[in-house]
């Protein structure tokens, strides 16, 4: 959708994404004083605690990584704030047509035994002020304020490319029912319909705010989706229901149970022969000691309360422990820093 | 004689104190860039040396109050706000 922000809106954004840039480049100034420090591959401490304390002591000096850590506070309890302010300054004109992109092939169905997860509970994720449910609008907001506009500028516009660019690395291009763990706003949903333009899309998510968004962007373009607020780990959809079952930036949002959970449904839901594809952020295991703490670090202020227990696990073994077949993992090789797990489901 | 002497903010207001700092950043520019705007629109109707001998009229300094009151509002919270949960 193509919006207009009011200048208030608009320049507060620009400052927004001005600010995270420089704490990005912060961070490149601490990173050269850990290694002026003396601290590399080879003497970081092996044990994540551990490696926090050493790097904390080694740059207790440091007059950057306070301030560092100043904005990134900043940007993190505001961004949520800015959106929703930017978005209310244009609301009484947007709001008819949001609620007409309401109406449409694309419809939402509410999983009579659903209950909001207690994992989520009093979770706000990435700090968005209120949580995904907290604003009616919150859906829109996240897309087109803070995805768009402020995460897409600040990672140099490539967020909406991968999500198109991992389904390359699936092994058929005939999938016809496609099931997505974790909609959100429909940005990946987008991707699956633009890669499988013949195939019947539902997926799941635990926002109704988020899935009215996903609605919009179908409905936008006559897509017929079926969207479900469910959780992923227990939709309740019949077996053998699917022939790809996909998730994109969903599993570190979850605890290390749910994440085994995730693919023990997928496999549940898919047909022999089906294929699964998930997915998020490397784990530590495949990332240097430097990255892995600089991400635990920031994890630990808040905000993912979950990234370090996700990111220990190996999602290639949890793959085979529920059975799935031909199982790789790996670092999508177009880009940016995502871990894809691919597996398929024995056919009987 | 008892006296209430500085320092006015407890050290864990610090971080507060910082962040305000930050917030108000965020105003100058969102004024800075208005004043951009504005100044273009100006220049292009021919209207650019009036700026400093206008008056606002009664709605204007109304929103004017209205702004002030908010731009203070951010400012204080931001002083004094507990924080957020960390999820």
């Amino acid at each position: 959708m193509d919006i207009e922000l009011d200048q208030r809106g608009r320049a507060s954004i620009d400052f927004l994404v001005c600010l995270a840039k420089a704490a990005g480049a912060a961070g490149a100034l601490v990173s050269a004083e850990i290694a002026k420090a003396g601290l590399n591959e080879a003497t970081l401490e092996e044990d994540l605690d551990a490696r926090l304390e050493q790097v904390e002591t080694a740059l207790s000096g440091s007059h950057v990584l306070p301030v560092r850590d100043l904005m990134s506070e900043w940007a993190s309890t505001r961004h949520g704030l800015i959106g929703r302010e930017a978005f209310e300054a244009i609301r009484p004109a947007l709001e008819p047509k949001l609620r007409a992109l309401e109406q449409g092939p694309t419809q939402i169905e509410a999983m009579a035994h659903f209950t909001p997860p207690e994992y989520l509970k009093d979770v706000w994720i990435h700090r968005t002020h209120g949580g995904w449910d907290g604003h009616e609008h919150q859906g829109f907001i996240h897309a087109e304020m803070i995805h768009k506009r402020y995460l897409n500028a600040v990672y140099g516009g490539g967020i909406f490319n991968a999500r198109r660019a991992v389904l390359d690395n699936l092994p058929r291009r005939d999938y016809r029912r496609i099931f997505e763990m974790g909609v959100s706003s429909g940005y990946h949903t987008l991707a699956l319909a633009e890669a499988f333009p013949d195939a019947e899309i539902s997926g799941c998510d635990v926002s109704r705010p988020m899935l009215e968004q996903a609605q919009r962007a179908a409905n936008a373009l006559g897509l017929a989706w079926k969207l479900y607020v469910a959780r992923g780990e227990d939709t309740r959809l019949p077996d053998a229901s699917f022939d790809l079952v996909s998730s994109f930036i969903l599993l570190h949002e979850l605890p290390a149970e749910v994440n085994v959970a995730f693919f023990r449904e997928a496999f549940r839901l898919l047909e022999p022969g089906g294929s699964v594809i998930m997915t998020d952020v490397p784990p530590y295991a495949a990332q240097d000691k430097l990255t892995t703490w600089r991400f635990d670090r920031s994890a630990l202020r808040g905000g993912e309360p979950y990234w370090r227990e996700s990111g220990l696990l190996d999602t290639k073994a949890i793959a085979e422990a529920c059975g799935f077949i031909n199982v790789r993992a790996f670092k999508e090789p177009t880009g940016g820093n995502y871990w894809v797990t691919l597996g398929e489901k024995p056919n009987a | 004689m008892n006296t209430l002497q500085p320092p006015l903010l407890t050290p864990n207001q610090l971080d507060n104190l910082g962040l305000a700092v930050i917030s108000l950043a965020k105003e100058l520019w969102v004024v800075k860039d208005r004043q951009m705007v504005a100044e273009a629109l100006l220049k292009e109707k021919g209207l650019l040396a009036d700026l400093d001998s206008f008056q606002p009229d009664a709605d204007l300094a109304a929103k004017l109050a209205s702004e002030r009151q908010r731009f203070m509002q951010d400012l204080t919270t931001a002083l004094w706000e507990t924080p957020s949960p960390q999820g």
